[in-house]
């Protein structure tokens, strides 16, 4: 005989992911997931946000690495909320990985959580974490091509950060095939061009997060001046 | 490798339906798969051959096949109404040039059916 199922069969990740946005809708907390390559920059994105970010929102951090916890290590000295999660060998996290972190965030006291995922371009895009936005980070050095072979994450993404434009002059990439391939896979899709080594365009990257934690529906627990726990970033030089 | 949390949810999934209706054996079931999904099949057949027969998995299951079908995309124009297929992966309206279109179809991942034998 022949059962007609017709279930989702990512089922149980999404219903954990239904219960992480329940949580953070309570909490009234924004949740930012960056997705790119092996080494496109997204720790270094990091600690340029959560120096010109964290004077702004009140900060939290959860740190996907396959096996190490280097990276969170690398944002320590910011002195925020960071909880390091390993996949032990996975190529992406899922909502219950997820789950289990926020319960070690004082969510309660913060605006918005920035997960860095596992560095893959097709993978993390297959799993909604109940995240408010996907941010992709593609780098000049990868090539011009990767919208054109990665599309799922490019057409999920609320905004593309290209960074390490200081290399255009070093390495080939035709930045008129990159836009004309993003305009067409979604034209709607916000770049940001930006240079985490010289710091160029990381403002507009800031304006662009910050306007999108404030337009979120709920209401900021802005941080004011007599708010004690709230450590300013430390900086390492 | 998605294929391997994926091929790990199809077998929760078909052992859960082998009590609910009783099967006794499973031999096919049918997935599937949007364009868009980006899923190998070989994998995702390598995958779930693993995961079937690894020790306390059932043993109606085990011999068990996997037919994926893969679901090209639709996509509808907001404006025009027409219905296109992404070519060069241009997701603009060829009719009309709107930008406002909409995935109707090709980006799913669902168990379709399961063929098997039940108890009586
Ligand atoms: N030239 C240049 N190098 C950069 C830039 N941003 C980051 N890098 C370098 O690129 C390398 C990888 O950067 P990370 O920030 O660790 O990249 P990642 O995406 O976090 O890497 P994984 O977590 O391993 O996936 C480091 O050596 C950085 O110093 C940039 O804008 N320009
Ligand atoms: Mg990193
Ligand atoms: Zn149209």
């Amino acid at each position: 005989m022949i059962i007609e199922l017709n279930q989702n069969i990512m089922d149980s990740n999404d219903s954990r992911a239904e219960e992480i946005r329940g949580i953070l809708a309570k909490n009234r907390v924004v949740m930012i997931n960056i997705i790119s390559s092996p080494g496109s920059g997204k720790t270094s994105l990091l600690e340029q946000t959560l120096e010109k970010l964290g004077a702004h929102f009140k900060l939290g951090i959860i740190e996907g690495d396959v096996n190490t916890n280097r990276d969170a290590r690398r944002l320590e000295r910011f002195g925020l909320p960071i909880t390091a999660v390993n996949t032990r060998g996975a190529c992406h996290l899922n909502s219950t990985i997820i789950l289990k972190a926020l319960g070690k965030l004082p969510l309660d006291n913060l605006d918005c959580i920035i997960i860095e995922n596992v560095g893959n371009l097709v993978c993390p895009s297959e799993f909604d974490l109940g995240e408010h936005a996907k941010i992709a980070v593609s780098s000049v050095p990868e090539g011009d091509d990767k919208p054109q072979k990665y599309p799922m994450l490019f057409r999920q993404a609320k905004c593309l950060v290209l960074n390490k434009i200081d290399l255009l002059p070093y390495v080939p990439f035709d930045r008129q095939v990159f836009y004309r391939d993003i305009d067409n896979l979604n034209p709607k899709l916000p770049v940001i061009e930006t240079s985490c080594t010289t710091g160029e365009g990381v403002d507009s990257w800031i304006e662009w997060i910050k306007g999108f934690i404030t337009n979120q529906p709920r209401r900021l627990n802005q941080i004011d001046e007599g708010f004690s726990n709230f450590r300013r970033p430390e900086r390492s030089r | 490798m998605h294929e391997f949390s994926i091929a790990w949810n199809i077998v929760e999934i078909i052992t859960k339906a082998v009590e609910d209706n009783r099967l006794i054996r499973v031999d096919t079931i049918t997935v599937e798969a949007g364009e868009l999904r980006q899923i190998v099949p070989e994998s995702l057949e390598m995958a779930f051959d693993a995961l079937k027969t690894e020790g306390d998995r059932s043993e109606e299951i085990k011999n068990c096949r996997l037919k994926l079908v893969i679901i090209p995309q639709v996509v509808s124009c907001n404006d025009c109404e027409c219905e296109f297929y992404p070519e060069d992966l241009c997701y603009l309206c060829p009719q009309c040039g709107s930008i406002n279109t909409t995935v109707t179809e090709g980006e799913g991942l669902i168990i379709k059916s399961i063929e098997g034998e039940t108890a009586e």
